[in-house]
């Protein structure tokens, strides 16, 4: 067929096959990524289109972000990332792109970002992760992955908020608001037995000016009374203020439960007779703890007094036991109850719950219990007794080697 | 936000003419130190007083007839609080009559309270013993 085409067909035909073989290869080129513009002619003469030209605004958007952007393969393998990420993570883009996106965060958040990244490939997902900065540094970030398809295949596109600002804003905010509450209830508290105070002493005054002897000295007596209950809710409120703020410390050291428990009781047994409770103890000896014996004590002692207070008039039972790993002590009053709906509330910092108002406690008493329980790593609760009166349980940790978790 | 309502309206059928019995007066007053003392300092002064611990406390009280003079109200209070209180005695014809002075920390009154006066804790005994004489409802025209 060839030998009877005219010479000037076959030089057509061979340049059309020229061209079409150079149009397949600029469309290879351009899928490849080879090529980086297309010269197009017209009637207006050569106009040049890069392919770099029209991806720059959004190159030019994606490295002026303050957020971190990489691409991600479906199996976490870091395509692409903006400089932004590279500050973040304080490494160069080079030895960025190529590694496992998971190498960025640590080692006990990875499941959580491998599944994040497998469910990214069908929505658009966002959870708070760590990323790992600099050795030994760390930024709270979020990670907002939604599937993208590029060339590749599907991707994920994910942006990497720095939340480092937002949490300082966030803790500033809470250390403000928690001071405020503080005050709130440190006046409040205050305000009843200074009001009292006030009161006995415009009484004294009237007693004096009368000359009524009789009546002065158990008004002074009264008047003391009140000047110790403002020192003792002071000195209460200082502690409220040390817990709340993380910065009581443990003065830790083992500590013979039995002696401690032992101790309080006998500093309470007045009051307790007074208010015609008899206190019951049930020791078991050589119950050793690793903690502070002065702050347990006072968890003890707040815990006895609430007892005294609430179950005046019937005995307290107070038993000290251990079972394997933990020592145990129960005090059980015979009086008001706690209801069922209060039980968990009476261990909160500001919590106005009935029954403390009722009796006018400072309501915070088992607040500092339970905060101090919780940093020797151990446990309170509070339980009503169907036949009445309420029974708090305090768990310790028995082992000497246990060092006191620090409750946040 | 407090609302207060300076000039009760008079009760003249409670009073009994030559009536010389001592002015009653209900404390309502959920802290026991402060309950006692304002009580010891009003019988000092002349009145009776009575002591309820909480809402509830004092309407049972009132309902059992012995209707005081005044009551001297706490606003933070268990079981019933001060609002609730008020609320309860305002739909009940035979107390709602009876004055009210409200005892309260700055900051405790978180909702407008309908009462004829508002002390501030800590409050002075003069300026305790003043105020029940200007609002109790015995007072001369």
């Amino acid at each position: 067929m060839k030998a009877h085409l005219k010479p000037s067909v076959r030089l057509e035909l061979e340049e059309l096959r020229r061209r079409l073989q150079e149009a397949e290869e600029t469309l290879d080129a351009i899928r490849s990524g080879e090529v980086d513009a297309l010269v197009v002619s017209g009637s207006a003469g050569e106009k040049v289109f890069t392919l770099e030209g029209a991806e720059h605004p959004y190159r030019v958007l994606v490295e002026s972000m303050n957020e971190g952007a990489i691409s991600l393969s479906t199996d976490g393998i870091i395509l692409y990332c903006n400089s932004a990420f590279a500050r973040m993570v304080g490494s160069p883009l080079d030895q960025i792109m190529g590694r496992d996106v998971c190498e960025f965060v640590p080692a006990e958040e990875r499941d959580a970002l491998n599944r994040l990244i497998r469910n990214a490939s069908h929505e658009a997902l966002r959870a708070e992760m760590t990323l790992l900065a600099a050795p030994g540094a760390s930024l709270p970030t979020q990670f907002s992955l939604s599937p993208i398809s590029l060339e590749e295949g599907p991707s994920i596109g994910a942006i990497v908020t720095d939340l480092s600002e937002r949490k300082r804003n966030e803790q500033a905010e809470a250390a403000v608001k928690m001071r405020d509450d503080f005050l709130a209830t440190a006046s409040h508290e205050l305000r009843n037995p200074l009001s009292a105070l006030v009161l006995r002493l415009g009484l004294l005054e009237r007693h004096a000016a009368k000359g009524d002897l009789a009546q002065i000295q158990p008004s002074v007596r009264r008047a003391q009374d009140q000047t110790e209950r403002i020192g003792r809710l002071v000195d209460r409120l200082l502690d409220v203020s040390q817990l709340a703020s993380g910065k009581l410390k443990l003065d830790l050291a083992p500590c013979d439960l039995g002696e401690v428990v032992n101790e309080v009781a006998e500093r309470f047994s007045e009051q307790a007779s007074n208010s015609g409770s008899e206190l019951r103890l049930t020791l078991s000896g050589g119950i050793i703890a690793r903690g502070d014996k002065f702050r347990l004590d006072e968890a003890v002692s707040n815990v006895l007094s609430n007892a005294i207070k609430y179950g005046a008039g019937h005995p307290i039972d107070v038993q000290l036991k251990t079972n394997e790993e933990r020592a145990i002590l129960v005090v059980q009053d015979r009086g008001i109850g706690i209801p069922a709906e209060d039980l968990a509330r009476i261990f909160g910092r500001f919590e106005r719950t009935t029954i403390s108002r009722n009796y006018g406690g400072l309501g915070l008493g088992l607040y500092i219990a339970s905060e101090i329980v919780g940093q020797h790593g151990g446990s309170i609760r509070a339980e009503s007794r169907s036949h009445g009166g309420a029974r708090f349980v305090i768990e310790l940790p028995l082992s000497a080697n246990s060092e006191a978790r620090r409750k946040d | 936000m407090v609302t207060g309502r300076k000039r009760h309206p008079r009760r003249n059928d409670l009073k009994k003419a030559g009536d010389t019995a001592a002015i009653k007066v209900l404390v309502v007053e959920d802290d026991p130190d402060l309950g006692e003392t304002l009580c010891e300092i009003l019988t000092m002064s002349g009145y009776r007083a009575s002591h309820a611990v909480d809402g509830v406390a004092a309407l049972e009280m009132l309902r059992d007839g012995d209707l005081p003079d005044l009551i001297l109200l706490d606003m933070m209070l268990p079981r019933l609080d001060g609002w609730g209180f008020r609320e309860a005695q305002l739909r009940d014809k035979t107390l709602k009559g009876i004055p009210v002075v409200v005892l309260s920390a700055v900051g405790e009154i978180v909702k407008p309270i309908n009462a004829d006066h508002i002390l501030r804790k800590p409050v002075t005994s003069e300026t305790l013993l003043a105020t029940i004489e200007r609002f109790h409802r015995r007072r001369p025209d």
